[in-house]
């Protein structure tokens, strides 16, 4: 008879995964950002 | 047992998912569809609107197929006056035989570091002829000591050599990310357009019109309700042509450069220390040309009323030829020929001291023979 995993469900690492996702893209679009002061001669 | 937040199989999925979102974006119209600000004029917005377009078409849709491609690179003189549709029409007109898809990569306010940037990926768009249409303002660095601005930091990524040096590891490693890893290589231009998409704003601005048949269609289109008003200032000016009345033009809707000293009608004294533009301008050239593909450098029109200002109240007028005398330098290192379209157009062409009226000006015209001949030798 197999015990249950004591470790982490898959379930477990599936939503930590999305979560470590969604955090890495909103990091990357929304996070510190350096400002550009964008100067030019045309129109 | 280590917690989920310790697994490697957590962060190889977070890895594959972060890759999923990365391509739902940066490769679909999530990112690369029309936005309701994209045809913005507003000096504070068009360049980083008309950059996402130039990305637009180089990363994503490079538009209809055709046997043959012509690109042009400048800043807002050939945006407006070689708007694609124009020049294709006249390309039509004088080879009838040859199916040319023109691409107007011109930005507004593009520097010599600006082109060079652009001028890096524009074999993605494989075009048999490039034209760098040139004019003093791509000689100098902006009045911050910049050589590129908007497009030179957002498309600053690729392999190999760069035109502009990155003086720290940091930005070294940033110009890494932005080449490896796509949604931080469009990072900028997501940020604004997701935002867009959850919170759609009103059109910003019509797109440039296809077809142009009247001074007052461009002025209805830059200036809306004073549209009328800069109309009627311009038809006095033509009906008694003096610079006098043309600064009166000038002076109703548009007025900006003719007290600005450091403007892009100035600065002759200031090109002695043009060797970093020229520089940019070199490399752009050498990375454009190619086996198969050719460059011409293209003097842009440059308005004639100006040379009734001898006593240079509103430009420098050393300008022009001492530019010109350094762009031909460069040409001729690189072996390119130059196309000097200063005297193309005639005044009542231009709808102020830089710019031609886009169609109506008929400049599309000279450009369409100035390409079938390039293309044909």
């Amino acid at each position: 008879v197999r015990s249950a995993p004591d470790g982490p469900t898959a379930l477990a690492i599936v939503l930590r995964a999305v979560l470590y996702a969604l955090a890495i893209v909103l990091l990357v679009l929304y996070g510190p950002r350096e400002e550009h002061r964008f100067i030019y001669q045309g129109f | 047992v280590r917690p989920p937040s310790g697994r490697p199989a957590t962060w190889l999925l977070a890895v594959a998912l972060v890759a999923l979102v990365d391509a739902a974006i940066t490769r679909t119209r999530v990112l690369w569809g029309h936005i309701p600000t994209e045809n913005t004029i507003d000096p504070q917005w068009a360049q980083i609107s008309q950059t996402y377009q130039v990305a637009r078409k180089l990363f994503h849709d490079p538009g209809r197929p055709a046997p043959v491609r012509v690109a042009l690179l400048g800043d807002s003189r050939i945006w407006f006056a070689g708007h694609a549709p124009y020049v294709e029409r006249a390309l039509a007109a004088v080879a009838p035989d040859l199916d040319v898809r023109v691409d107007d990569l011109g930005i507004f306010g593009a520097l010599a570091g600006d082109l060079a940037m652009v001028s890096r990926h524009v074999d993605r768009l494989e075009p048999q002829l490039v034209v760098l249409a040139l004019g003093p303002a791509q000689l100098l660095p902006d009045e911050s000591g910049r050589l590129g601005n908007v497009p030179a930091a957002l498309l600053d990524f690729g392999w190999g050599d760069s035109p502009l040096p990155a003086p720290t590891y940091g930005a070294r490693a940033e110009r890494g990310a932005r080449t490896l890893w796509p949604l931080f290589r469009f990072r900028e231009l997501a940020r604004g357009v997701l935002w867009q998409r959850v919170f759609p704003e009103p059109e910003a601005h019509a797109p440039l019109p296809d077809r142009v048949s009247s001074p007052r269609e461009l002025f209805d289109f830059l200036y809306g309700a004073d549209g009328a008003a800069a109309d009627a200032a311009f038809e006095t000016w033509r009906r008694a042509p003096t610079l006098e009345r043309y600064v009166d033009y000038l002076r109703v809707v548009h007025s900006r450069w003719l007290d600005d000293r450091s403007g892009p009608l100035r600065g002759s004294a200031r090109l002695a220390d043009a060797d970093r533009a020229l520089g940019m301008l070199d490399w752009a050239v050498a990375r454009l040309r190619g086996e198969h593909r050719r460059v011409v450098v293209l003097l842009m029109p440059e308005n004639p009323v100006l040379d009734a200002d001898t006593a240079g109240r509103y430009h420098d007028p050393a300008l022009s030829d001492r530019a010109a005398g350094l762009v031909r330098t460069v040409a001729r290192r690189q072996g390119v020929d130059v196309v000097d379209g200063r005297r193309w157009m005639p005044a009542e062409a231009f709808f102020d001291l830089l710019h031609l009226f886009p169609d109506v000006s008929g400049f599309q015209r000279p450009l369409a023979e100035e390409i079938v001949r390039a293309l044909g030798t």
